[in-house]
């Protein structure tokens, strides 16, 4: 439970980063402590000889950062599309995956209890479908405009929309993990893919400007940043994954 | 290998007499008249195979006559009119009708005895397909003999294709016949990724699935996720044609760039439909001529993987000159480019597998080499035009043209001859002949350069394609002689092949020519119709070399089901990733079905074609009556005990859920409906961007009690459905609480149906859009609605039970399905617009 009370703390606090005044709100603040105590907490299940590998801690250490830097990403309003969707990907497409690779739960369960660690996996056993099911509509309601824009307005909506985004691409993302050994990763990874860049290229080519304080340019460079090298990172994700298949198993 | 090989044999003791004989009657094709009736693979894979050349040769004559033509300037022989027919009829009978049919048909023909399976999972599936598609097909290039042929070019462009600038049926053939011909091809597709996935021979892992295997899993996968796009845009230009729904006419709020998305969203993976597949034969010939295994097996399935996954954001690129947003282009131009690393690395491992190896110089070698050749040629030309300001000059040129048939003649032609002359002797009592072959490689390749380089040089000069004339004295003329020239030396390699076909091909499964080139792969096993005696345990990517004795063993009867336990055709179910065996199949017998519903499939779409509609709707339902005739006979009854296949393994002679076949092909068929409607939200989401003006403001829309009653009656069908479930898995009757979800369903559609009747489809392209979602979920509740009478009507005959329900199980996971998907629609239809407007 722990783990999902921080990623959505976490991820609310990223709301910061549109904050319309220079005033850090208690999003942030939180943010922050959760992002240090994530930070002391695997030092510390490091330290105590949890079963973690260099590797494990890298891409946690890679994943930690890519949230940080999210949050260090402070677009002054008007926001700016482009950099806003830098932000949006860094939370969706980097941090979670990275994360999970870093291997949470081994570090957790080297510091907390074992019904605790089991408590928190409980949210994460929903069925695959349903996972991609709630990263899509995550992804496709929000950038209706007026939900856009009414997020980009309020700093509690805000934190709304980057909970769901995070906690919703750390579920999608979780479920791609469990099921690499079946296949299915893969499907659900193209498929993703797929519906990703049909949404790209409807803010790609949309004639006109659909949010507030948005220049056209920016909203088709937002989208190609959506298309391109996220999609980019998801071939790479897809690949991956299939390569797990082609391991000879005894 | 050598202690992989003492693995004690399923079945070491001498097997009894007479159980070769019977799988020889069990498998024999039909007699007569009734040969048409035939499903086996073996023979509807030759039929296929026949039946695509047969387009390619006739797409090739229709080549002859415009490059005749274009041989000197101003000359009369075709006028405009007619011009315009041949290369619409040209490049859509060699894309649609040749390229992806007979990748499709050396897919069926090959892949049961490279998996070691008796047959492809459903066999009658198969021959619809090819008797829809050979039917359609025909009357398709007929319609050039009556005046009748497209003339809008192989993509159909609107605004040009719309009944304002193209009146008559001209188009129309193109629309209802292509998107027709695109079911057949999903037909196949769902075949064969069932096919690849469950019927390996057991031990054959992913890793160890021979490489012209992996190309056509990917090509399938393509085909279910791409091609509904295009079927989606043949049905709204046809809506448009026929009923003035302005989904592509701008001043009622339409846009014509709607079309290329979508037609490209198909027509790129489209590009790669047709090159992996023929890859994927590469990879199978070379090692066998280089007497090596396949350098950097696991690199070359990803990069399939990657050339197809890339596919799949790449179609902006068929649209540089379209105005899109300068800013797009920078990224479109390196995402294209990356696309030559994928086919890089492939060409890279077929020439270091030839390095390895000693390489046998016979005429399939010629070929790939000529496939070398001219298709990096082409992948060259293809960087070239990826580079905006290049693709700029040479846009609408001959260079394109030069480009496209270097990557097709390159990336596709010359494969398929390759393989043609690789295979032969699998399907033949005689290879064709190598002295002959020579010529025909020398021709076809001379040829084929002679025709199509001098086209670079004739775009670079500025000839623009599509014009039936030009003037002389533009410095064009020597090059366009040289052209034609080109073309008929093609045309003598094409007849010289032809004429060795006749002489040497004699069909034959049982005493085929055989192992002529000493391959690795389970194809070359010994067998007939039955395809193999035995079905072997794998160990390695090429089982002929790496066990020995395995021919014998295999023909022996020594491996897994060596003779036909329960009477009838069978083969081995296995799990998809490690291959264990898990069911015996038993698979269907010829009968008249498959090919009454596609004679009636065919004629429908050809009917309506001309307007013909009551006809049309009378062969319509003769093919649904062939249909529900056919599906009566599926789900035979299971039977008691398990059955013996040797090694000490029992399999059960039924199945139903997922480890079912039914199940995966309905779980397929959902992800391509699925596609169809994700491409439908595509353009409802499009059409809303371009002309926002036209949708109605919160007041104007259904009042929101619709939606939610709506809603409401579709959720309780669906638990209607799960009772029903309920019901059978306790013994009890489902039928009540299937007829209470019909009902259910029936009402929640009437609600959306009666929500929209205010709206005009023909007034704007919002009301187009909003019909078309009307129409799209009527389809799908109708076909649910079929599906759930049926399983009724089993129950009622005594066909349904807890243990024999694969009908109702199909019946149910499609309910739930067009639910869900009904649902989605209504929030599109309902939310968004509340949202969305100002």
């Amino acid at each position: 439970m722990r783990l999902i009370v921080l990623a959505a703390a976490l991820s609310s606090g990223l709301a910061h980063a549109h904050a319309v005044d220079a005033r850090p709100d208690a999003y942030a603040v939180a943010a922050w402590a959760v992002l240090a105590a994530a930070a002391l907490g695997y030092g510390a299940a490091w330290r105590r000889g949890a079963a973690l590998r260099a590797r494990n801690a890298a891409a946690f250490g890679g994943g930690w950062t890519a949230l940080a830097l999210a949050l260090l990403v402070t677009p002054d309003a008007p926001a700016p599309f482009a950099l806003h969707m830098v932000q949006h990907e860094l939370m969706m497409l980097a941090a979670p995956p990275l994360l999970i690779l870093g291997r949470p739960f081994t570090a957790l369960a080297s510091l907390a209890p074992r019904p605790l660690v089991r408590g928190a996996a409980i949210p994460l056993r929903v069925p695959p479908l349903a996972a991609w099911g709630c990263h899509a509509a995550a992804l496709w309601v929000w950038h209706v405009p007026r939900l856009f824009d009414a997020a980009a307005a309020s700093p509690h909506l805000h934190a709304l929309q980057h909970a769901t985004f995070f906690a919703s691409a750390l579920l999608f993302w979780w479920t791609v993990f469990r099921r690499l050994r079946r296949g299915t990763a893969v499907f659900y990874i193209l498929t993703t893919f797929m519906h990703t860049g049909a949404l790209a290229a409807l803010l790609t080519f949309a004639p006109a400007a659909l949010y507030a304080d948005t220049p056209l340019a920016e909203q088709q460079l937002g989208g190609l940043i959506m298309w391109v090298p996220a999609g980019f990172v998801m071939l790479v994700a897809g690949l991956v994954a299939f390569d797990r298949l082609l391991v000879e198993r005894p | 290998m050598s202690d992989e090989r003492a693995l004690p044999l399923p079945n070491p003791g001498p097997r009894p007499a007479g159980e070769v004989e019977e799988l020889r009657r069990i498998w024999a094709a039909p007699k007569g008249l009734r040969f048409l009736t035939v499903i086996n693979n073996n023979y509807i894979g030759v039929l296929y195979v026949g039946a695509a050349f047969l387009f390619f040769v006739l797409a090739g004559i229709l080549a002859l006559m415009m490059r005749t033509q274009l041989a000197v300037a101003e000359n009369d022989l075709v006028g405009p009119t007619l011009y315009n027919r041949l290369f619409t009829m040209h490049g859509t009978v060699m894309m649609f009708l040749f390229a992806v049919p007979v990748v499709e048909a050396m897919g069926v023909l090959l892949l049961p005895n490279m998996l070691g399976a008796r047959d492809l999972p459903f066999p009658r599936l198969s021959a619809y397909a090819f008797w829809a598609y050979f039917i359609g097909g025909t009357v398709f290039f007929a319609s050039l003999f009556v005046g009748w042929a497209p003339a809008g070019g192989w993509f159909m462009n609107p605004p040009l294709t719309t009944e304002y600038f193209s009146p008559g049926f001209n188009e129309d053939f193109w629309l209802l016949g292509i998107g027709f011909i695109e079911i057949s091809a999903i037909a196949g597709a769902i075949e064969i990724i069932v096919g690849v996935l469950r019927t390996r021979a057991p031990g054959m892992t992913l890793a160890r699935m021979p490489l012209f295997a992996w190309a056509m899993l990917v090509f399938a996968v393509m085909i279910i996720l791409a091609f509904p796009a295009v079927i989606l845009a043949t049905a709204l230009l046809e809506l448009e044609r026929a009923f003035h729904w302005p989904f592509f006419t701008a001043e009622a709020g339409g846009d014509p760039l709607l079309w290329q998305h979508l037609f490209w969203f198909f027509g790129h993976p489209e590009v790669y439909v047709i090159f992996l597949p023929a890859a994927g034969m590469v990879s199978m010939i070379v090692p066998t001529m280089a007497g090596q295994p396949l350098a950097a097996q696991r690199l070359v399935i990803l990069a399939l993987v990657a050339t197809a996954f890339l596919s799949f954001g790449l179609w902006v690129h068929h649209m540089f000159a379209t105005g899109i947003p300068g800013i797009s282009l920078a990224f479109f131009e390196a995402a294209s480019m990356a696309v030559a690393i994928p086919s890089g690395i492939q060409v890279f491992a077929w020439i270091a597998t030839f390095a390895r190896g000693r390489v046998r110089l016979a005429v399939p070698t010629l070929f790939v080499l000529g496939f070398l050749f001219i298709f990096v040629l082409g992948g060259l030309t293809g960087v070239m035009v990826a580079a905006i300001p290049f693709d700029w000059q040479a846009h609408d040129t001959y260079f394109v043209v030069a480009h496209l048939h270097y990557v097709l003649i390159g990336g596709m032609v010359f494969p398929l001859f390759a393989a043609f002359y690789y295979w032969m002797p699998y399907t033949s009592r005689f290879p064709l002949s190598e002295r002959v072959g020579r010529w025909v490689f020398g021709l076809l390749f001379a040829g084929a350069n002679l025709t199509f380089f001098p086209m670079h040089v004739l775009g670079l000069a500025g000839m623009p394609r599509r014009v039936y004339t030009y003037q002389s004295g533009l410095g064009w003329d020597a090059i366009n002689l040289a052209s034609t020239a080109g073309a008929f030396v093609i045309a003598a390699g094409v007849l010289l092949f032809l004429v060795d076909v006749a002489r040497r091909f004699r069909m034959s499964a049982e005493d085929n020519a055989g192992d002529v080139w000493g391959a690795g792969t389970l194809e070359w096993l010994p067998g007939g119709n039955y395809s193999n005696r035995s079905i072997p345990v794998v160990t390695g990517r090429y089982p002929l070399w790496e066990q020995p004795g395995l021919a014998k063993d295999v023909e022996e009867g020594r491996y897994y089901l060596p003779n036909a336990p329960t009477g009838t055709r069978e083969t081995i179910l296995t799990s998809p990733l490690e291959a264990t065996p898990q069911v015996l199949m038993r698979m269907p017998v010829p009968g008249w079905a498959p090919q009454v519903a596609a004679f009636f499939t065919a004629a429908f779409f050809m009917l309506l074609t001309v307007k013909l509609v009551w006809l049309a709707a009378a062969c319509g339902l003769v093919a649904v009556g062939a249909l529900l005739h056919w599906g009566w006979s599926l789900d035979p009854p299971p039977l008691p005990d398990a059955v013996d296949i040797g090694g000490g393994i029992r399999l059960p002679a039924y199945a139903s859920g997922p480890t079912s076949q039914a199940w995966w092909a309905m779980a397929i068929l959902m992800l391509t409906a699925a596609s169809l409607y994700a491409c439908a939200i595509f353009s409802y989401l499009y059409l809303w961007l371009v002309a926002p003006g036209t949708w109605p403001d919160a007041s104007a829309l259904p009042r929101s009690s619709y939606p939610v009653v709506s809603a409401v009656l579709l959720v309780a069908s669906s638990a209607a459905f799960g009772s029903a479930n309920g019901s059978l898995a306790r013994g009890a009757t489902p039928a009540p609480a299937i007829a209470a979800a019909i009902v259910l369903a029936l009402a929640g559609f009437g609600t959306e149906f009666a929500s929209h009747l205010a709206v005009d489809p023909r007034a704007s392209a919002y009301g187009a859009v909003v019909h078309l979602f009307v129409l799209l979920g009527g389809f799908f509740v109708a076909v649910a609605v079929v599906l759930a009478a049926f399983a009724m009507a089993r129950r009622l005959a005594g066909k349904l039970d807890r243990v024999r329900r694969v009908t109702f199980d199909n019946a149910r996971i499609f309910w739930h399905y067009v639910v869900a998907q009904s649902l989605v629609g209504l929030l599109l239809l309902h939310g968004f617009p509340r949202l969305a407007a100002p």
